[in-house]
């Protein structure tokens, strides 16, 4: 029987099997499985809602200073009160609204370097895999160079050149966040460009183009998007250590390495000004971490240890 | 039969093995002799058979005819044309007279594109678009016994026997006259390698299609080619037609390929079976003169099997064989 006999009418969910709502519930029940990943994706949501809804979330400016009342501890502590739920510091900022304010620097520096630097990597990446011989070796000895290099002392080095400020250090984090996702791409497209499905369009005439950024990349999507997703946690790491070391983003743009930073020369009598900050952290990038781990298990099985 | 359609003459193509970067200093390089000196001729509407062990250079000769790699050296020509340094637009034009079926319908279409996508895309780049782009797919589809339904469907939804249907679809989508059938059977399951089959001796007939038929399944070429060419080692053995080379087989690589042919009913199957001892030699240093002589079961050879290559001698009309004993 030839298969044209077959009657042509199907189910509708056969015919449906790929669209985009039905691919997304697959994943769904796929990432729900694994009970840690979902606890990342809700920290990630928290945090990132209370980054879209810190003008309302926030008690004071969180630059706001009340000399007179410095050092107040956090509320459920002797002396403390809700004006200042989690207390003040050295300049009398309230922790709460400064430690609010701080999750938007850190998630969108995060998240934007952490496109750029993927959406840059990608394209190096698949040059570099496809071409192959004299541009791949130069991109990669790049890499090697980037990679070799203690990037936290040249990090500080370059900001203390550049000066504070979001924009040098979005261009500073970028200048090495690009190498990973280039590493994984170009990794991928090496075993993709042998592949037959790149020969057959090679052999129909397809330009380089086409198969580097129709046939290769939808294949190594799946992989890029969890490192990309991994790096925003890494990205929130570099931008607080350089923001503590004091070359991060302005003063007067709190952040939550910042805050630690200001804390620190307190910690044994006011041990909530670094704490608290440092908690946010933690959290954040621990939840991250657990949804790259989520989705790297949902969306791409072989990558599992 | 006619003119030939495609001819290839001394045809070479050896791979720079990969080399670690101070190799490049010290001047030392390695060839992959993969396809290594080959001259034959398909004429119009035939099949002709390739056969040979794996590794033996079948499909990089397949590839490199298609020039989808680069000949290393020889010439290629096709419907009286040189086409071994087809640039751009030209080679654009050549593309849509020769096209290859893939040995594995599971790598040869990408599994993040629609059939829809993966046939109209040779089409595409021949500049067809809207309406008459889709028409043509349903009829190819209709053509190679799919349907319109499949259109919106991706290759995991299909079985091997229908994404070879699609493969082929995609191969004819330009109306070529030549094409290189890569093995287009033998990652299916012998039910479906005959519907495949004679779905690629329907569409012959019907738009006149000239093939090169990879494999190394000898009953299946049997079957299909109206000459075969046996390969060994990037090398012509023998070449002839079908019916000859399966009734009087002149190189004893032939002979010892086609006792290997297991067969039903046979009381004591072993017998008259040629065994070959050891495996292929490696084509990153194949021995010296007649290649097959590491492997040859012929006792007492001449001392020019070890030296000498032997040339391919017509010993019946359009029968060709390359050994020293049937000089």
């Amino acid at each position: 029987m030839r298969t044209s006999d077959l009657p042509a009418v199907r189910p509708k969910y056969f015919e449906d099997s790929d669209r985009f709502h039905v691919r997304l519930r697959e994943f769904w029940h796929e990432y729900k499985k694994n009970r840690m990943a979902v606890a990342g994706l809700v920290i990630v949501i928290f945090f990132v809602l209370i980054g879209i809804f810190s003008p309302w979330l926030i008690l004071h400016d969180p630059n706001e200073q009340d000399i007179f009342n410095r050092f107040q501890p956090p509320v459920w502590m002797e002396g403390g009160s809700w004006e200042h739920p989690l207390g003040t510091d050295e300049l009398g900022r309230d922790l709460w609204s400064r430690i609010i304010y701080g999750s938007r620097v850190s998630l969108a520096l995060g998240i934007t370097v952490a496109f750029f630097a993927t959406t840059l990597g990608i394209i190096m990446g698949l040059v570099s895999g496809y071409y192959g011989g004299t541009v791949d070796s130069i991109i990669q000895r790049i890499v090697d160079i980037l990679l070799a290099f203690p990037y936290l002392v040249f990090a500080i080095a370059l900001m203390a050149v550049l000066g504070r400020g979001v924009f040098n250090l979005f261009l500073v984090l970028l200048y090495k966040e690009w190498v990973t996702p280039c590493r994984v791409v170009r990794g991928e497209v090496l075993a993709a460009r042998e592949s037959e499905y790149v020969e057959a369009a090679r052999a129909v005439g397809a330009s380089d183009f086409h198969i580097m950024f129709k046939e290769i990349l939808p294949n190594v999507f799946s992989s890029v998007i969890v490192v990309a997703t991994l790096r925003v946690a890494w990205i929130i790491l570099m931008e607080a250590s350089l923001s503590f070391i004091g070359v991060g983003v302005p003063l007067d743009i709190p952040s939550w390495g910042m805050i630690i930073a200001d804390g620190r020369g307190y910690i044994t009598q006011y041990w909530w000004l670094s704490t608290f900050p440092g908690l946010a952290i933690l959290l954040t990038v621990l939840g991250i971490n657990l949804m790259g781990q989520g989705l790297r298990d949902a969306l791409d099985p072989r990558l599992k240890e | 039969m006619s003119s030939p359609l495609l001819e290839i003459k001394g045809l070479k193509k050896y791979f720079l093995r990969q080399q670690a970067f101070w190799q490049k200093w010290t001047g030392k390089k390695e060839y992959i002799y993969a396809v290594d000196g080959v001259s034959f001729s398909v004429n119009k509407g035939e099949t002709v058979g390739l056969v040979g062990e794996s590794g033996c250079g079948k499909s990089t000769l397949g590839r490199t005819i298609l020039r989808l790699y680069e000949p290393t050296a020889g010439e290629i020509y096709f419907d009286g044309e040189k086409i071994n340094d087809l640039r751009g637009d030209e080679l654009l034009q050549l593309r849509r007279r020769m096209q290859i079926i893939f040995q594995d319908p599971f790598a040869s279409l990408n599994p993040r594109q629609t059939v829809e996508k993966i046939i109209g895309l040779p089409l595409k780049i021949q500049g067809m678009k809207g309406r008459e782009l889709s028409e043509r797919i349903d009829e190819l589809l209709e053509q190679v016994g799919l349907a319109r339904v499949h259109r919106k469907r991706f290759p995991h939804q299909f079985s091997g026997g229908q994404r070879q249907r699609v493969g082929i679809a995609r191969a004819l989508a330009v109306n070529p006259s030549f094409v290189v059938a890569d093995e287009p059977v033998s990652a299916l399951d012998v039910s479906i390698q005959a519907q495949i089959i004679n779905l690629l001796q329907e569409l012959q007939e019907k738009m006149g299609l000239t093939y090169l038929f990879i494999a190394h399944d000898l009953s299946v070429v049997s079957y299909v080619s109206d000459r075969i060419v046996v390969m060994y080692l990037g090398q012509v053995m023998e070449m002839g037609p079908a019916e000859e080379i399966f009734s009087s087989p002149q190189h004893p690589y032939t002979k010892a390929l086609l006792s290997s042919i297991p067969r039903i009913g046979k009381k004591n199957p072993s017998t008259g079976r040629i065994i070959l001892e050891g495996s292929v030699p490696s084509p990153l240093n194949p021995p010296a003169g007649c290649k097959f002589n590491t492997r040859c079961f012929i006792k007492n050879k001449p001392a020019a099997c070890f030296h000498e290559p032997p040339p391919l001698i017509e010993g019946a009309p359009g029968h060709y064989a390359a050994c020293h004993l049937l000089g």
